[in-house]
């Protein structure tokens, strides 16, 4: 019971809940970088509580099924393929002992997040797998669906709760270091730098100056930090734990999810926020994913 | 004492009371539980709360301030280790003691003279940041570039500061030395450093080295 890797290009890893709790012994929380994705790929599938799931970047993958497994694709990705035949994505799919589940580059967004019915087993590392990196071979042993089901596809038409979609400005709050800096991250459109991975992604654009750095402090995953060469670097969730750079902002915690699709040369906005606004949005967007969630788990049951 | 908004679930403290070290203010704050909060990190002036969720501003800041005021909580039992090093093995050893217009040995004697408290774990997991040292050794700047692979168990100086590297990962630390210790597991969630503990390096020769490969810290 299992599914086998058979092609990938890109990247893909492991990723569950994450490592909560040990930031002060250096150790971040990792975890799905689009979370939204992942609980709802976890859902379409009928885990009550979000597994381990892949999550593929910027490729495609190509999984040899040897028995029933029900699988859930949210995300990017805009089609999946079972054999020849094609589906759109973010939907839950039964693939056969045999068939090739294949999910292709997406046209736009990053990253995709693949669940099955049980979740997938890995290491355990700090009672996590995540960041287990995968590649072609590999064998990932997963629970056998329990009943054939049709194709379940999820219709989300809200950009809340699509973190793959929305393209409005990345909305932050000023960070600690913001008041000694003459410009303001919100005064020009970023180029986001290839060296952009899950420990931070690199913006390009102009110089806001720079300061002394700073003996290190804690940081967090959404911390916008700026380097000696003036620019951006939005940490990720596999990011440092405190730093010396100065942090300029914070994305709020309801724009975490879009930072896992933003991809090389893609463009980026920056919107400052209140507290109150940032708490509003993100209390808005986890009614709205609630609701989803809740409809999906009573179509699944 | 200054309190900050670190995004819109964190608060980060500095300018902390002169009478409570930052891994003392940390202890405080575990210890009043403040609801909603997940995890207390410290570093060298500056200590931060990071919450589950967005929440009431006010209120946070007020649960932390009365954390901070009630004090007394702060017994954190910091503990003390005797770190054995091969000096022999740092590669920077001659290079840093040219730089610093010292003999090797006396790099050596300074380094291994002072105790170090651990101020700030973090940069990898487990990797304990140690202050200060003593002016003899300080001011030694870090690589232009890291290195791509810095052995296990080495001993870097860098500024005012030296630390210890619990796993091979790249590093821009100049390597003073080794220690044969085993600092990490992360396999077994095994991080025996917190900040606030002490330590002392005494220096050991190559045999030594070998003999004690692979202990643990104790």
């Amino acid at each position: 019971m299992a599914l086998i890797i058979r092609e990938l290009w890109g990247h893909a890893a492991l990723q569950d809940a994450g490592r909560r709790g040990r930031r002060h012994v250096g150790v971040p929380e990792s975890g799905p970088f689009d979370r939204v994705a992942w609980q709802l790929a976890n859902a379409v599938v009928g885990n009550g509580e979000p597994l381990a799931a892949i999550e593929l970047a910027f490729g495609e993958i190509a999984l040899e099924s040897t028995e029933h497994h029900r699988v859930g694709v949210v995300g990017a990705a805009e089609r999946v393929w079972v054999d020849d035949l094609a589906f759109p994505a973010r939907t839950a799919l039964t693939i056969g002992p045999g068939s090739t589940l294949r999910i292709a580059g997406p046209a736009y967004g990053a990253r995709t997040q693949i669940a099955v019915e049980g979740g997938f087993r890995g290491r355990l590392v700090l009672g996590s797998v995540c960041g287990e990196v995968l590649a072609r071979g590999v064998r990932l042993d997963a629970q056998r669906a329990e009943r054939d089901r049709g194709p379940m596809r999820l219709a989300i038409d809200d950009d809340a709760i699509a973190p793959w979609r929305d393209d409005g400005p990345i909305r932050v709050v000023r960070g600690p270091h913001a008041a000694e800096y003459e410009a303001s991250v919100d005064d020009a459109t970023y180029a986001v730098n290839p060296v952009s991975d899950r420990l931070g992604i690199r913006l390009d654009g102009p110089d806001l100056g720079r300061l002394e750095d700073l003996p290190s402090f804690p940081v967090t995953f959404g911390s916008i930090q700026i380097t000696h060469a003036g620019t951006p670097i939005v940490l990720g969730p596999d990011g440092p734990t405190i730093g010396g750079y100065p942090v300029a902002a914070v994305v709020i915690t309801a724009d975490l999810d879009r930072l896992a699709h933003l991809t090389p040369g893609h463009a980026v906005r920056f919107q400052t926020v209140s507290q109150g606004e940032a708490a509003e949005a993100y209390r808005q967007r986890s009614e709205k994913l609630e609701r989803w969630l809740r409809r999906i788990a009573l179509a699944v049951a | 004492m200054v309190i900050e908004n670190l995004g819109d679930r964190a608060l980060l403290l500095r300018e902390l009371p002169a009478e409570l070290r930052p891994w003392q203010a940390a202890a405080c704050l575990r210890a009043a539980a403040i609801p909603g909060a997940i995890e207390v990190v410290s570093s060298f002036a500056t200590v931060a709360v990071l919450f589950e969720e967005p929440g009431d501003e006010a209120e946070r800041q007020a649960a932390v301030m009365l954390a901070i005021g009630a004090g007394g909580a702060a017994s954190h039992g910091a503990r003390r280790f005797e770190v054995p090093v091969c000096y022999e093995l740092g590669e920077d050893l001659d290079a840093v003691a040219g730089e610093l217009g010292r003999t090797a040995t006396e790099v050596i004697a300074f380094h291994t003279g002072t105790e170090y408290e651990v101020q700030a774990i973090g940069f990898r997991p487990g990797f304990p940041y140690l202050g200060y040292l003593p002016p003899e050794l300080a001011g030694v700047a870090r690589r232009p570039s890291p290195r791509p692979r810095v052995p296990a168990g080495s001993i870097g100086i860098a500024r005012d500061q030296t630390g210890i590297y619990p796993e091979a990962c790249p590093g821009g630390w100049a390597l003073i030395g080794r220690t044969p210790y085993s600092i990490v597991d992360v396999g077994r969630a095994w991080f025996p450093l917190s900040p606030g503990d002490r330590i002392r390096f005494r220096s050991i020769d190559r045999n030594e080295f070998e003999r004690l490969q692979g202990e643990a810290l104790a």
